[in-house]
């Protein structure tokens, strides 16, 4: 093949990428960083998952969604990263702990209204890591169920589960600072109004 | 449809994810419960805010830089060509991961020096980049003149030191920069700052060099060297300034000496492993070492040569035990010693220690 064509192939692909892929670099970066809480792993992770995706871009599908796509490399590096640190699995124990959130939330608290976003920040921290998770792909990158699964190798029954439960404990937990600052519930104002 | 049933699926119609049917029955229990109308729009507005929490927390926001950063990364990773064998594809992501990252870089480096210990090195391909100034790349090799082929015999340490040091991070007599220019070799002092000056490569490349990792002073097999370590393309790049001299007058240290006096950047790799480029200073050789491709490695030591000769020129003078002061093209082949360190001649051939452990 002669090189200009060559480079004008890498020059449009890199054009298309730049269109295409690039724009989600901060929402990817934040994702990862709150993933991993560490800003020089979630540079690495976001700095790999372009260079990957670059090379591999010729594989992109147009027209479909491409962060679910960037996320996918994403998540995949970062099991690949705690395979290799050796680190125990964070995903390893979820099965245990829904169980046990299971049978604690049998309640469902009310929503307060009036959270502020330091509060909403905090009490996603204190969920269990895989919880984190599955709340911000659904609610924060707005990813379907369907590509929710595929991105985190899970069945699809284990999204839903998976979320009923962390949004419930979220819930909880707004519930507690709701009170603390003497919120009102949605529910009660509803009812008293 | 039941309240409860309702905050069951709530979140699930917030979603989009209900069927159409289950969608129907939702809308018509709203319109008759206000308690449950109430919960939806509280839960809405919990999404909500987490979006624009997670949009403007200041603790998650990027760095100013690192759209470039990664534009950079990214680019220089699609030009190297893809490894031919499985061996040298895992070598090759060892060495990425290496140095992708304070984080892991460690344990990614005690597993890259495994891999290299079982013999797995060797199978790298060398990677190319585009075209560069034609000046860049005249001098191939420095082996035709007696200079040169000093030069080709000091290479081998400055990789060795490369490996050990910056790759494995087991220096032999690590000492600061500053304390070093005192103890061995005034140049050493403000090394690392020579080089953070020279960090532009040339325009035709499509990047540079990110940053100055490190600067000290140590030894690998006796030689001692002032080692400057960067970061390029997320690899690691050594410029390793050592005591260099030759006691014969060359004949053909024109192929090293440019029209304008000025010293050539040579390539001197010995082996597969690691490309090195190579200029002369007065008293002193400088070596870029790296596993970058060539045209990379020599890019990166023409961008450093001018500031790190002028450097040399001037400090390497105050050097008042040398054989001959910087005659030209005459230089002594005896290598500087000083009380508290000998420095042994150097062989014509060397051997290179395989890595031991960690």
């Amino acid at each position: 093949m002669p090189k200009s064509t060559r480079v004008g192939e890498a020059s449009d692909r890199w054009g298309d990428f730049e269109t295409v892929a690039l724009p989600h670099l901060e929402s990817l970066f934040r994702l990862a960083l709150w993933l991993e809480r560490d800003r020089t792993t979630a540079e690495d992770l976001v700095q790999e998952t372009f260079a990957q995706a670059l090379q591999s871009f010729h594989r992109f599908e147009p027209g479909t969604n491409c962060r679910a796509w960037l996320v996918s490399i994403l998540q995949h590096l970062r099991s690949n990263r705690r395979r290799t640190l050796a680190r125990q699995p964070q995903l390893s124990d979820v099965g245990d702990l829904e169980e046990q959130l299971a049978e604690t939330l049998a309640y469902e608290p009310p929503t307060p209204e009036g959270i502020s976003e330091e509060e909403v920040l905090q009490a996603l921290k204190k969920l269990p890591a895989s919880f984190q998770e599955a709340i911000v792909l659904a609610d924060v990158e707005q990813f379907s169920y369907k590509e929710i699964a595929e991105i985190l190798g899970i069945p699809l029954g284990t999204v839903m589960s998976r979320l009923h439960r962390a949004r419930k404990l979220l819930r909880t937990e707004l519930a507690g600072y709701a009170n603390a600052r003497g919120i009102g519930l949605a529910a009660t104002r509803a009812v008293s109004s | 449809m039941e309240c409860r049933r309702f905050r069951d699926i709530a979140d699930s119609y917030l979603s989009e994810e209900l069927l159409v049917e289950t969608n129907h029955e939702v809308l018509r229990h709203l319109e008759t419960c206000p308690v449950c109308r109430a919960e939806l729009a509280a839960r809405r507005q919990v999404r909500r805010v987490l979006r624009s929490a997670f949009a403007r927390a200041e603790e998650l926001q990027p760095a100013p830089d690192l759209a470039d950063r990664v534009r950079q990364f990214a680019q220089a990773r699609v030009a190297e060509p893809e490894p031919v064998t499985r061996r040298a594809r895992v070598l090759q992501l060892v060495r990425r991961a290496a140095w992708s990252g304070r984080s892991v870089s460690r344990r990614w480096a005690v597993a890259a020096m495994l891999l290299v210990a079982a013999g797995a090195a060797g199978a790298m391909v060398s990677q190319g980049w585009g075209p560069l100034s034609d000046d860049l790349v005249a001098t191939r090799s420095p082996t035709g003149t007696p200079t040169g082929r000093a030069l080709m015999e000091v290479a081998p340490f400055a990789a060795g030191d490369h490996r050990e040091c910056a790759l494995q991070g087991r220096p032999e007599s690590w000492v600061a920069l500053d304390e070093a220019s005192r103890r061995f070799d005034p140049v050493y002092a403000g090394l690392a700052d020579v080089v953070r000056r020279d960090r532009t490569l040339p325009k035709r490349t499509t990047t540079s060099i990110a940053d100055v990792v490190d600067g000290h002073s140590c030894v690998f097999q006796g030689r001692r060297f002032g080692h400057v370590m960067l970061k390029h393309a997320g690899r690691l790049v050594s410029v390793l300034v050592t005591n260099f001299s030759v006691t014969q007058k060359s004949t053909g240290l024109a192929r090293l000496t440019g029209r304008d006096g000025s010293r050539r950047v040579a390539a001197c790799s010995h082996n597969a492993d690691f490309r090195v480029a190579c200029f002369r200073a007065p008293h002193h050789a400088v070596f870029i070492v790296s596993d970058l491709g060539e045209q990379d490695n020599l890019a990166i030591a023409r961008s450093v040569a001018p500031s790190l000769q002028q450097h040399l020129a001037v400090l390497g003078e105050k050097h008042a035990s040398y054989g001959t002061s910087g005659l030209g093209d005459l230089w002594s082949y005896s290598e500087r010693t000083t009380s508290d360190e000998v420095v042994p001649a150097v062989p014509a051939t060397v051997t290179l220690r395989p890595p031991t452990g960690p």
